[in-house]
């Protein structure tokens, strides 16, 4: 009975058996002296230094002076930013899609981390320090994902994991869902509407789930002698996601079903939600801010299959004036080399101030993982993820000189020498390449066997 | 996309089943035979003893009866009834353990790449299908003829710790005596523990490795409870409803009360950590099998106190990288300067055991991907790099004795202990030893010597002049997709070489672009036509009388292992 007792309060606590403990990753000291500080915060500052101590940002000042030993750079006529954010990627995992069920919230990007692949290092390398390893989109509720710190060098899977960072899920509407369990094996959900039903089933489950274990908890306390309920991982995440443990960031195109799933979220009381691509965002914007939704889009991508004709490059500024919290993703290893680029295309399209364009890849993608607190902008106490370019990171002539994760350098121009790989296969045939891998994003990834069946 | 061509390749020759046992290449010995079993006693005379690692007794004589080793020692008493065993001045050691294998488990019939399996909802596959199937036991799998008993033995294991295979939880492990009697008689104990891979099911749920985790955390955490529940129903079952009688689930609470370890398979780069995140997060015990990769986590290993068993399977010795890079083009240095970085990942490979031994963990060695023919040759690169011989010995004895609680039993050569022994005409870690008696419980198996290497002996005495490719070749070859085979004919036509390239179910013949015969390396190159795309192939080779043995490559796909033997020649 003690047993019993005692199973329901770890249960209750959200704690199982942690028994070894892992020492953190390590964090840095480095002085970042005489740059151009772009806060994002506070404003522009010019000559001005940066300490990191200990991982994080101790001072923002004029000539500070570093404790002895601590690395100095000279950023003279550089700028130094915030380390760049990517609210939506799929790199650095071995897993995207478990395309199987139209419900897998149980499964766990953060399970499957690949310290090893390389595009890490291409993404310091455009000054990103943070990723947001998303499950796919193929079924409505996908996996829960990892917010990754891009701390290349270190091969522990656990040491990438942006320690503390809130839980987070990948929901998916439309075409995608309803390709691989409707059209590709027959079961629901078979059209928009049936994906509406598969979050609404599955949330009433977890309701009825959660409250029975409640009951149960309540109960043992007085009667020891009574059965526990079935434990179901994917019931007690998503019983999770309905207490507000975990943030949603839904795949959507269209404009009716984002409307769809900020009605049904708001029913179930869950917020804030952050629709990923939301190429259609534009015309609920209105709606979008005042049910406190995020934003998080590509700049100028779309028409690549049938739900995604309708869009603009306007869409970030549309959103970013209607009040949207809104980020520039990149969904490809790729493009997550050059956010800076996409950020500056809202100038081109829309007109966005520095501030607002640097906050697409900086501040906002950090409050959408609901890390804001910690990262996103260059201030006094914050973590110190930083990259510094040579030009003005809106430039089209930027290029990343380095960039710093928890105050370590990670990514350095001047020390890039051809094989940066921490993992070589012992095995594999080392011959010229005479093919050509084609550049997709990796949203259905995993989900191509299933397919093929129909 | 490139796994799509190359798929595409295989297709387009319609490469058959995977076909086991293939690569085998001629091991140790000629041929086995027990003795006729005239009489349960044995008598060793005259033997140098390796009892255990580090200890040595000369000129003793070992009596062993009805399976036990009875007596050992200087100018003991041969009883009259005792088969003498012309053993002289060879050399006995324990018995070798596998300390996890699939030694006896044959094959699942399906084929990789077959068919999917038919369920209704790929999203709640039954368990079977998921690779869920903790309850199933060794002796339900186990074929007591299967090849690969006898295949083992002749190396000089005589026992195993067995795992069914399969994917995810394939059933629990048995210690099995290599004797190749029938199954009651085999097993030594049984269950032993719980087999694990992060091995995804096919198509349906879990269908990726984090899929697998997930289900890993989801059925553990339903045993913890099934099993407190049952324990209380049993206790008081007034007012309780009944547990649900889940024998899946079942099969999994003696991992819940640590009765028993989970013996996870970790030869992935990335698996001991991710096994490690689950163990830490669940709490069950813990054996780390078929370490590769292991060196990066012996802090972990040590803090956590995680018994392991090292793979003993080892990619293929660097050839020597070239010197002369400066002279070389952009390409060719770029080329040599990723394969002394592969060089080194290699080597780092060969010294994972020594690294373990240096920082005190003991460990066994583990056959789950062992090819035979590789066993001795990567035993001794892993002396070459730092593993004492000693070491290597108690891995392959004492150690997993020790690990698997059976050492009052086996794992050494002392009076009392289970006849089990691997007898050697030289000491067991010279190049040219060969095992030449192997006793399993008692029954005695025997091996003929076979001449070292005559053919490459006679090769080198006529120089590679004489080396003629000309012939037809069969051959068989090992994609990731299976293996194939057919046959290659090479024609001499007035000094020039030309010749045909079949697989056993292409359509038709593909002829061989170019043939070259430098020494006695045979180099072919052709393209074949993969749904309009032509796929350049090499194939190279070294002939040696009628044998060959080397690669084909199939573009930037990868390059797998050929081998084949002549069956006809021009008179």
């Amino acid at each position: 009975m003690y047993r019993i007792f005692l199973y329901s309060i770890i249960l209750c606590a959200g704690v199982w058996s942690t028994a070894g403990t892992r020492a953190q990753a390590p964090k840095g000291n480095i002085l970042i002296r005489n740059g151009t500080v772009l806060t994002i915060t506070r404003g522009v500052l010019p000559a001005t230094d940066v300490l990191v101590m200990n991982g994080k940002i101790s001072q923002i000042g004029k000539e500070l002076k570093a404790p002895q030993g601590v690395q100095v750079v000279d950023a003279t006529g550089l700028y130094v930013m915030p380390g760049i954010i990517d609210a939506h990627s799929h790199l650095g995992i071995d897993d995207v899609n478990e395309a199987t069920n139209p419900i897998t919230a149980e499964v766990f990007t953060g399970d499957v981390i690949n310290p090893y692949d390389i595009n890490i290092y291409r993404a310091l390398a455009g000054g990103v320090t943070i990723s947001h390893a998303l499950h796919g989109s193929a079924n409505a509720i996908g996996g829960q994902s990892e917010t990754l710190k891009h701390r290349w060098g270190l091969t522990d899977p656990e040491d990438l994991k942006m320690e503390g960072a809130p839980r987070t899920i990948k929901f998916a509407l439309g075409e995608n869902p309803i390709r691989v369990h409707g059209i590709g094996r027959n079961i629901s959900p078979r059209t928009r509407m049936g994906v509406e039903m598969v979050f609404r089933r599955g949330f009433m489950e977890a309701r009825a789930y959660d409250e029975a274990w409640k009951k149960y908890r309540a109960a043992v306390k007085t009667q020891p002698n009574i059965a526990p309920p079935a434990y179901d991982l994917r019931m007690e995440t998503l019983a999770a996601i309905l207490r507000g443990e975990i943030l949603v960031h839904c795949h959507s195109y269209r404009a009716d079903e984002i409307y769809m799933l900020n009605k049904v979220c708001q029913e179930f009381g869950i917020k804030p939600v952050t629709f990923q691509h939301v190429n259609e965002g534009f015309k609920v914007a209105p709606e979008l801010a005042a049910s406190g939704s995020y934003a998080s889009v590509f700049a100028d991508w779309w028409s690549y299959k049938f739900e995604v004709y309708y869009s603009t490059a306007y869409n970030a500024a549309i959103l970013t004036r209607n009040g949207v919290i809104t980020s520039i993703n990149s969904d490809s290893e790729e493009l997550i080399r050059h956010l800076y680029h996409e950020a500056a295309k809202t100038q081109r399209y829309g007109g966005l101030t520095d501030e607002e364009a640097l906050k697409l890849i900086t501040l906002n993608p950090a409050i959408q993982l609901g890390i804001s607190d910690r990262v996103g902008s260059l201030e006094v106490g914050k973590e110190g993820d930083i990259a510094i370019f040579n030009q003005h990171p809106l430039s089209v002539y930027a290029i990343p000189q380095m960039t710093i994760v928890d105050g370590i350098v990670r990514f350095d121009i001047s020390r890039d020498p051809a094989d940066m790989r921490l993992y070589v296969d012992p095995t594999e045939k080392i011959k010229p390449i005479l093919w050509q891998e084609e550049d997709f994003d990796h949203c259905m990834d995993g989900t191509e066997a299933l397919l093929e069946e129909q | 996309m490139m796994y799509k061509l190359l798929r595409t390749f295989c297709q387009g020759l319609r490469i058959p089943v995977f076909l086991y046992g293939l690569g085998l290449a001629p091991a140790l010995a000629q041929e086995s035979r027990p003795l006729p079993p005239v009489s349960r006693v044995y008598a060793l005379e005259h033997v140098t003893v390796i009892p255990a690692p580090g200890r040595k007794l000369e000129d003793v004589t070992i009596i062993v009866r009805d399976g036990l080793i009875v007596d050992i020692g200087k100018g003991i008493a041969v009883p009259g009834e005792a088969s003498r065993i012309a053993a002289d001045s060879m050399y006995v050691y324990a018995g070798f353990i596998e300390g996890m294998s699939h030694t006896g488990i044959p094959r699942p019939k399906e084929d990789e790449s077959g068919s999917a399996p038919r369920v209704s909802d790929p999203g709640n596959p039954p368990h079977q299908v998921a690779g869920i199937q903790p309850e199933r036991t060794v002796a339900e799998v186990l074929k007591t003829d299967d090849k690969s008993i006898e295949t083992m033995r002749q190396l000089g294991f005589t026992l195993a710790h067995v795992a069914p295979r399969g994917n995810m939880l394939p059933g629990s492990t048995a210690l099995v005596l290599l004797s190749g009697k029938d199954d009651d008689a085999m097993l030594y104990k049984t269950p032993v523990g719980a087999f694990s891979q992060l091995a995804p099911a096919r198509r349906v749920y879990p269908n990726t490795t984090m899929g697998v985790m997930a289900m890993w955390r989801t059925l553990y955490r339903q045993a913890e409870l099934g099993h407190t529940h049952e324990k209380n129903y049993a206790s008081n079952p007034v007012g309780m409803a009944r547990p649900a009688y889940e024998h899946t689930v079942r099969a999994l609470y003696p991992l819940a009360d640590k009765s028993q370890a989970v013996y996870f398979r970790a030869d992935q780069p990335l698996d001991p950590y991710r096994i490690m995140t689950l163990q830490r997060e669940l709490g069950f015990r813990l054996v780390l099998t078929e370490l590769v990769h292991g060196t990066s986590v012996i802090p972990d290993i040590k803090a956590g106190n995680i018994p392991v068993y090292l793979s003993l399977d080892l990619p293929e010795r660097p050839k020597p990288v070239s010197n002369g890079a400066d002279s070389l083009s952009a390409a060719a240095q770029e080329k040599a300067a990723l394969e002394k970085r592969q060089a080194e990942a290699r080597t780092s490979l060969y010294q994972q055991a020594a690294a373990f031994a240096k920082a005190g963990i003991p460990f066994g060695f583990s056959t789950l991907k062992l090819k035979d023919k590789d066993f001795r040759t990567n035993l001794l690169l892993m002396i070459e790099h730092g593993l004492s011989e000693d070491q290597a010995l108690a891995a392959l004895t004492t150690n997993p004795a020790a690990m698997l609680g059976i050492s009052q039993a086996v794992g050494t050569v002392e009076k009392g202990k289970m006849a089990n022994l691997v007898i050697t005409d030289k000491p067991f870690f010279t190049k040219e030893a060969q095992v030449r008696f192997v006793m399993v419980e008692g029954d005695m198996f025997m091996y003929e010597a076979t001449a070292k290497n005559p053919k490459s002996g006679a090769a080198a005495d006529t120089g590679s002049a004489s080396v003629s490719a000309v012939g037809t070749w069969s051959y068989t070859t090992e994609t990731p997709q299976g293996s194939s085979g057919g046959t290659i004919v090479i024609e001499d036509k007035n000094g020039t070489l030309s010749g045909t390239f079949d697989n056993d179910q292409a359509d038709s013949p593909t002829s061989i672009e170019s043939v070259s015969l430098n020494g006695n390396v045979l180099t072919l190159t052709f393209s074949v036509n993969a749904d309009g795309q032509q796929l350049p192939i090499t194939v190279e080779v070294t002939l040696s009388g009628d044998t060959m043995t080397g690669t084909l490559s199939v573009a930037s796909f990868g390059t797998f292992p050929l081998e084949g033997t002549r069956t006809a020649k021009p008179d």
